[in-house]
């Protein structure tokens, strides 16, 4: 892993992005996925197998090109569950009739019902994660410090935390910046750049260990 | 050199079968038709589905029946039905207006979160309507679901009354902690739930302990005082003491079992139960469960889907630059990495690690961390920088230092009790572990020096 040539102009790029990504914070909420904002989930009960296909048509026709995402409720495949993010009274008026002249249903009221799923608060989300990154980070970070010795553990242990903690900070400004659903995967990613940091990182001091070993056998 | 050639074709041999058992199964008939006898894959939450519970506010109503005095009385009714002269009834919502607000709704929510985390249930999904207070949980469907959700619309008032007068002896206030503990008897393993109390309660408990124990009067009838131990006003003991607890600490019995794990494990779970409806505060909304159904993860997985193709496309990159780069050792590369993906996961299925969406971190982890100890080696062996057994062991001794960080991750991450988290941390330290001996027996087998191979 060869060593980055310009990493001032790395870090100023990063902290342009840093600095965009909190003033578009503070313009705009956080746009969240459909699973984590607020939304409908309007459960269909059929009452007897039927294809999922004709009903997601059935949606289609409904609410054209509006997210959505379908789950299966219980286990008998008689019902099924249309999450949405907006709905208004027009529209399930529309459903129902669809789904009552599709399906012959005569209690439709009944079978079609709604509910709000709050929306799923970003503190809540992260908070499971805080604890095991700390612990992990300060281990790593005692473990740098004593294998990395040689290269001044202050500076080894310094860089890996600023690489961390821009690499994660970017990351979050460019989902604000441009717009993207935070969604299941957004942790996933953020571990992973943890992940994949410390491991560039770590590359690195082992690349710089080896040339300054070489170095000294050479004298 | 044939018999190289031979240890080679074996140990490719080798890992296409683990690789077709990996992937395809194993599959023999059974009851007429062809059934795969591998363990299936434990998926997280948001990969199979989930118990999702809507518990909304009560708008239930109470009687209260007043004595003549103006004192709330229990039984204030005749035997006929007929109220006792003087006495009034009221009817009284569950929930009074002034309880009903965003402070309260989120104490509920705080509350409901200490009780699944009490509970053990490693990985949940709680969300709160702060417009009208509603709360909706989603928990991984098992034998404890039901019991679980019906924990949740408990209020977790604890009480200790006299159980003739009806006299608040101790509540909640007085409870520092509480927890399932194992004792050993004569008859087997017995489960208490030990219930600590602070220093006021202490105190409390001591002088209960002595006022309320067995007694007899002159003429020999029972004068016992005993207490009731309620939760949400039902009782679930009524007993005396026989000698005074100076400790600060009760202990009640909750079962015993001889030999059964199962029913043990049964029995901790109930005391965890009621630990976590005591130990937390008092709940100041009454919720009832509206709505309890098992709702699947989404149909499409779409998603998914994209995410495995992209790292399958990126890796099927990495191999065609070690096949035109490496040739024979850059095939034995690819045909290992198939192998190390095919072990891991066997073994995750062995091992009933449960795989999440977070787990992809894992997977990508070791596919990233098995190609640069790989890259590596091939780099090393093309150049021949040593003999075969020195570069082996340089790749080693390299890659043991970069990869400790992520074993740490792994190890931290394992030991977490939040589903999404440990399923990251399983899945690394299996990959770690079987990355690092595998790959020993691929290089030492599969590789060759540039100058051997011609």
């Amino acid at each position: 892993m060869e060593k980055i040539k310009n990493p001032k102009i790395i870090y100023l790029i990063a902290v342009l992005i840093i600095i965009v990504g909190i003033i578009v914070t503070c313009i705009w909420k956080t746009n969240f996925s459909l699973e984590y904002s607020e939304h409908t989930r309007i459960d269909v009960y059929i009452g007897k197998e039927f294809n999922v296909e004709d009903m997601k048509q059935i949606v289609k026709d409904v609410f054209k090109n509006k997210e959505i995402k379908y789950q299966n409720i219980e286990t008998f495949n008689d019902s099924i569950a249309i999450n949405i993010k907006e709905l208004n009274d027009e529209e399930l008026t529309v459903l129902k009739d669809k789904v009552k002249e599709k399906y012959e249903i005569e209690e439709i009221d009944s079978n079609v019902t709604t509910m709000t799923i709050p929306h799923y608060r970003i503190r809540d989300i992260i908070k499971p994660y805080i604890a095991p990154i700390v612990i992990t980070t300060i281990i790593i970070l005692a473990y740098l410090g004593i294998r990395y010795l040689k290269l001044g553990a202050f500076k080894v242990i310094i860089t890996l935390l600023l690489r961390l903690i821009v690499s994660e900070a970017v990351f979050a400004s460019i989902i604000q910046i441009l717009r993207i659903p935070v969604g299941v995967y957004a942790i996933p990613v953020a571990i992973l750049i943890y992940i994949l940091v410390t491991m560039i990182t770590v590359t690195g001091y082992e690349n710089e260990l080896t040339r300054k070993k070489e170095q000294e056998e050479k004298k | 050199m044939k018999k190289s050639k031979l240890i080679k074709g074996l140990t490719v041999l080798v890992i296409i079968a683990i690789c077709l058992i990996s992937f395809c199964g194993i599959y023999i008939k059974k009851q007429g038709k062809m059934t795969n006898i591998m363990p299936e894959y434990s998926m997280g939450m948001n990969l199979s589905g989930a118990r999702v519970a809507k518990f909304k506010i009560s708008d239930k109503t109470e009687e209260i029946i007043y004595d003549a005095e103006g004192n709330v009385v229990t039984d204030g009714t005749n035997e006929d039905g007929t109220l006792k002269e003087g006495y009034t009834k009221e009817n009284k919502p569950v929930n009074s207006e002034d309880v009903l607000n965003e402070k309260n709704y989120e104490l509920a929510k705080k509350i409901m979160q200490n009780r699944l985390d009490n509970m053990g249930i490693s990985e949940y999904d709680l969300r709160l309507n702060y417009s009208n207070g509603e709360v909706i949980v989603a928990i991984p469907e098992d034998n404890y679901t039901d019991t679980a959700i019906s924990n949740l619309s408990y209020l977790g008032k604890f009480e200790i009354k006299d159980s003739k007068t009806d006299e608040v002896l101790m509540d909640n206030s007085n409870i520092k902690n509480a927890a399932a503990v194992y004792g050993n008897t004569n008859t087997g393993t017995r489960v208490y739930l030990s219930i600590e109390f602070n220093k006021e309660g202490k105190q409390k408990l001591e002088d209960i302990t002595r006022t309320y124990i067995s007694s007899k009067d002159e003429e020999g009838n029972d004068t016992t005082n005993k207490i009731s131990i309620k939760l949400d006003d039902e009782t679930l003991l009524e007993t005396y003491f026989d000698e005074p607890i100076t400790t600060g600490s009760l202990e009640l019995s909750i079962g015993s079992a001889s030999t059964s794990n199962e029913e043990i494990s049964d029995y901790v779970k109930q005391a965890n139960q009621i630990a976590g409806l005591i130990k937390n505060d008092v709940m100041k909304i009454k919720y009832e469960l509206s709505e309890n159904n098992y709702v699947s993860a989404s149909i499409d997985n779409i998603d998914i889907k994209v995410v495995l193709c992209v790292i399958i496309a990126i890796q099927v990159i990495g191999f065609i630059y070690w096949g035109i780069r490496y040739r024979a050792n850059g095939i034995f590369a690819i045909i290992g990495t198939c192998g190390l993906m095919a072990i891991i996961l066997l073994v995750v299925r062995y091992a009933n690690v449960t795989i999440s969406v977070e787990a992809i971190v894992a997977i990508i982890g070791i596919l990233v961390s098995n190609f640069l100890m790989l890259q590596y080696a091939l780099r090393k062996f093309e150049k021949a920088e040593g003999n075969k057994v020195e570069i082996i062991k340089e790749t080693y001794k390299r890659y043991v230092s970069i990869l400790l960080p992520l074993c740490i991750i792994a190890i931290v991450f394992t030991f977490i009790n939040w589903l999404p988290i440990a399923s990251i941390g399983m899945l690394l330290f299996w990959g770690i572990v079987i990355l690092m001996l595998y790959n020993y027996i691929v290089m030492n087998l599969l590789f060759d020096l540039k100058e051997v191979r011609k």
